[in-house]
C-alpha cells in the first residue's frame, strides 16, 4: 500500500504486471471494480486478470472521456465514441470481453453498436467467414456437395 | 490403429497404453500412397476426362482419401478442388475444411477458376472487394470465429443493434444458433425498440393505372435534415397503417385490424392469429344517423395509432374523436381538451408524440398548440409546449434556395399541418396546406425552437404513415 497515493485514486493492475493510477470516479465506472470498491474487499491496488495493459488503457481512456464529459453535449461524446470503437476486429474483440467481464455498460453499448453496423449490409457468406471464422473453402465446398447431391443419379 | 499397437508393443511388451507418441511415430513411418505422378496423371484425365474409367478412380480415391493431408504440399489448390469432384465429393466437408487451411492469394486463384459451383458471381465479388478479412497475418483463433467465442447475451446484445431488414435477409441465415435467438419474441421486441422511426411517403396518381410510390424519410437526429430512400412493396398498393402500427392487444399479444363500417354504425375487429378466424361486431359510439358530426360524404383518415394499443381517428368533429382500446374492443368517444375554447373542427391535427396522442391545434397565424392526451383512460389533456412565431429560429435548407422570395419567406402556422414527430417527439415534421408543385415541409425542433424549411419536387396526391420496421412477422395456419 502506498501511502502517498490520493486518497480517490486507485491502482488497477493489468494481467501483463503493469500499474495504472486512476481517479476512483473513473474506476468504478466498471461496475465490477465498483462492487470491489463498496465491499471494501479491495486494497488500493486491484488487479484486473484477464486483461492486458493495452486493452485496459483503451478502456480507461474511454472512462475518462465520458467522465469528463459528462455536462458536455451529447453529440460530442457520441462522435468520440464511434471513433474509440473504430477499431480492428482483434482489438474490437478484446474490448468487449474486457467490457464484458468488468461490466463497464456505456462501453459495451458503445462496441456493439459498432459491430452491428458491421453486420449491416453483409451477405450471410460474409458474416460467416468474418465473424464465425468459417474458411472460404467451407463455403465452396459445401455448395459443392449440395450441388452434388442435388444432381446425383442414384447409380 | 493397428500399426500404433504395434509400435507400443514393440517399445514395451507389458504395454497396456496406447500413447500419443505412438501415434507420432506412426504417423511418420506412413508414407503418402499418393505420388506426385499419381496426381498429374489424374490432372491429365482432367484434360482429357474420356481417358478415365469411373471404376478406377473410385477406387483410388477410397483408398487414398486418408492421406490428402500429407499430399497438401504437393497438389496445387485447384487441382485438389478438381480432384475432389472427380472423387463424387465422398469426403465430407468437415475433412476437406481441415485439411484445407490454405494461403489466402491461393483460395482467390481457385475461386475465379471454380465456373461450375452455385456460388453467385455477385457474392464472390462482394467477398472479393472485402478482400481485407483475408489478411496475411492470421489473426488468433478466437478472434477468427469472432462471435463463436463471445458468451450468448453479448451475441444478443449485438444481433439486437442490427436493423430488422439485415436480420430478415442475412443475418438470420448464418446459422441455426442465430435464427433461434431472433425468432424469440423478447428480441422482437428489443430490436423494434432499437429502429429509429421513418415516414413513409406514398404518392399516389389517380389515373389510370394506378401507380404508387413509396418513400421512406428517415429524419436525421444531429443536423435537423432529412434521408430519402425507396420502400419496396410487393405490390403497388397503398399502405394504410404500417406494420407496427397495427393495433397491438399487449393482453393476448395479438395483433388486430379494425375495419370500420362508416354506413353501418358498427365497427368490425378481426384478431391476426386468432383462434375463430372471424371478423367480430363492434357497436359504434353512435346509435343514430344524425349523431353523425359528419355529412355522408366525409372519409375517414388513416387512424392514429397510439402505443400499438390505442386508435384514434379524426371525425370532423370539434367536441371528440373515436378511440379504440385494442384490449377491451369498445368504440368511445375522447373528447378534446375543454381548456382550448372555441376550437375549430379544420383546425387541429390528430398526432402519435412520444407514446400519447397529442392534438396540435393551429390556434392562430403565429401559433401552434401542441396538446397530449396524458391518460387515456380518465382523460386528462396536458399542453406540452407552444409554437410561437416571434421565438422560431427560421433557415432555409440549400435544395429550396432557388425559390422564389416570398416562397421562402416564414410560413403562417395556421396552414401548417403537422405529418409525424421522431426523436422521443422532440422534432416535428410539418407540411405546407398550400397545393402547389412542390411539397414544401418543415422540420422543428422543440428544445431549441429551430424550424428548417425543405422541398421536394413530387406531383401526385401524397399520403404519410409513421413507420418502424421489425422483425415481427404474421404466420396464418389458414392459408395455403
Amino acid at each position: 500500500m502506498s501511502s502517498s497515493l490520493e486518497k480517490n485514486m486507485l491502482i488497477l493492475r493489468s494481467s501483463d504486471g503493469e500499474e495504472f493510477i486512476v481517479p476512483e470516479v473513473v474506476a468504478v465506472m466498471s461496475k465490477a471494480i465498483k462492487n470491489m470498491v463498496e465491499d471494501e474487499c479491495a486494497s488500493n491496488t486491484i488487479p484486473v486478470p484477464n486483461v492486458d495493459a493495452n486493452i485496459l488503457a483503451m478502456v480507461i481512456e474511454f472512462c475518462k472521456k465520458h467522465d469528463e464529459s459528462e455536462a458536455e453535449a451529447a453529440s460530442d461524446l457520441k462522435t468520440f465514441d464511434s471513433e474509440f470503437v473504430n477499431r480492428g476486429q482483434e482489438a474490437l474483440y478484446d474490448l468487449i470481453t474486457a467490457a464484458n467481464f468488468r461490466d463497464v455498460k456505456e462501453l459495451l453499448d458503445a462496441l456493439c453498436q459498432n459491430v452491428a453496423e458491421m453486420i449491416k449490409g453483409k451477405s450471410v457468406h460474409h458474416i460467416r467467414i468474418q465473424f464465425l471464422g468459417y474458411q472460404l473453402f467451407e463455403i465452396l465446398t459445401s455448395n459443392f456437395i449440395w450441388n452434388i447431391w442435388c444432381d446425383r443419379d442414384f447409380d | 490403429m493397428k500399426v500404433s499397437n504395434d509400435v507400443a508393443l514393440r517399445e514395451d511388451i507389458s504395454a497396456s497404453v496406447v500413447c500419443n507418441r505412438h501415434f507420432q511415430t506412426v504417423w511418420k513411418s506412413l508414407k503418402p500412397a499418393l505420388t506426385r505422378e499419381e496426381v498429374n496423371s489424374y490432372s491429365s484425365f482432367m484434360k482429357n476426362p474420356s481417358l478415365i474409367s469411373s471404376g478406377s478412380s473410385k477406387a483410388s480415391a477410397k483408398q487414398n482419401s486418408k492421406h490428402t493431408t500429407s499430399l497438401l504440399g504437393s497438389v496445387s489448390t485447384l487441382l485438389l478442388l478438381r480432384l475432389r469432384l472427380r472423387l463424387r465429393l465422398r469426403l465430407s466437408s468437415h475433412v476437406v475444411s481441415s485439411s484445407l487451411r490454405l494461403e489466402p492469394s491461393k483460395m482467390w486463384n481457385a475461386l475465379t477458376e471454380i465456373s461450375d459451383s452455385e456460388f453467385t458471381l455477385e457474392e464472390v465479388d462482394i467477398l472479393k472487394k472485402n478482400k481485407n478479412i483475408f489478411k496475411d497475418n492470421i489473426p488468433r483463433k478466437e478472434v477468427e470465429q469472432f462471435f463463436a467465442n463471445l458468451p450468448e447475451d453479448i451475441i444478443f446484445e449485438i444481433l439486437v443493434k442490427v436493423p430488422a431488414r439485415d436480420l430478415h435477409e442475412n443475418v438470420r441465415l448464418v446459422c441455426k444458433a442465430w435464427k433461434g435467438m431472433i425468432s424469440t419474441s423478447n428480441f422482437i421486441a428489443q430490436n423494434a425498440l432499437q429502429v429509429k422511426p421513418k415516414l413513409l411517403i406514398q404518392s399516389v396518381t389517380f389515373t389510370r393505372p394506378w401507380y404508387v410510390k413509396v418513400k421512406a424519410m428517415e429524419v436525421d437526429e444531429e443536423r435537423l435534415d432529412y434521408k430519402l430512400s425507396d420502400f419496396e412493396l410487393p405490390q403497388s398498393v397503398r399502405v394504410r397503417s404500417s406494420c407496427n402500427a397495427l393495433g397491438f392487444d399487449p393482453c393476448t399479444k395479438k395483433y388486430k385490424v379494425v375495419h370500420i363500417c362508416t354506413l353501418l354504425f358498427h365497427f368490425e375487429i378481426f384478431t391476426i392469429d386468432g383462434s375463430d378466424n372471424a371478423w367480430k361486431r363492434v357497436c359504434g359510439p353512435w346509435e343514430h344517423p344524425f349523431e353523425w358530426p359528419f355529412d355522408l360524404d366525409f372519409c375517414l383518415n388513416d387512424p392514429v395509432l397510439v402505443n400499438e394499443r390505442f386508435v384514434h381517428w379524426y371525425v370532423n368533429s370539434d367536441e371528440y374523436v373515436i378511440s379504440i382500446d385494442l384490449s377491451n374492443e369498445r368504440v368511445i368517444k375522447t373528447h378534446l381538451p375543454d381548456r382550448i375554447e372555441g376550437i375549430d373542427n379544420h383546425r387541429y391535427t390528430l398526432l402519435e408524440l412520444d407514446g400519447y396522442l397529442s392534438l396540435v391545434h393551429n390556434a392562430s397565424n403565429t401559433q401552434i398548440d401542441v396538446w397530449i392526451l396524458e391518460d387515456f383512460h380518465s382523460q386528462i389533456w396536458l399542453k406540452k409546449h407552444s409554437i410561437l412565431a416571434e421565438s422560431i429560429k427560421y433557415t432555409i435548407s440549400n435544395d429550396s434556395s432557388s425559390c422564389s422570395k416570398q416562397e421562402n419567406a416564414f410560413p403562417n402556422l395556421s396552414k401548417l399541418v403537422p405529418l409525424a414527430s421522431t426523436r422521443k417527439g422532440e422534432i416535428l415534421i410539418f407540411k405546407h396546406k398550400s397545393s402547389g408543385t412542390d411539397f414544401r415541409f418543415y422540420l422543428y425542433e422543440t428544445k431549441n425552437r429551430e424550424m428548417k424549411k425543405f422541398k421536394m419536387t413530387i406531383r401526385a396526391q401524397l399520403f404519410f404513415i409513421p413507420h418502424a420496421s421489425s422483425c415481427s412477422h404474421w404466420r396464418t395456419s389458414y392459408g395455403p
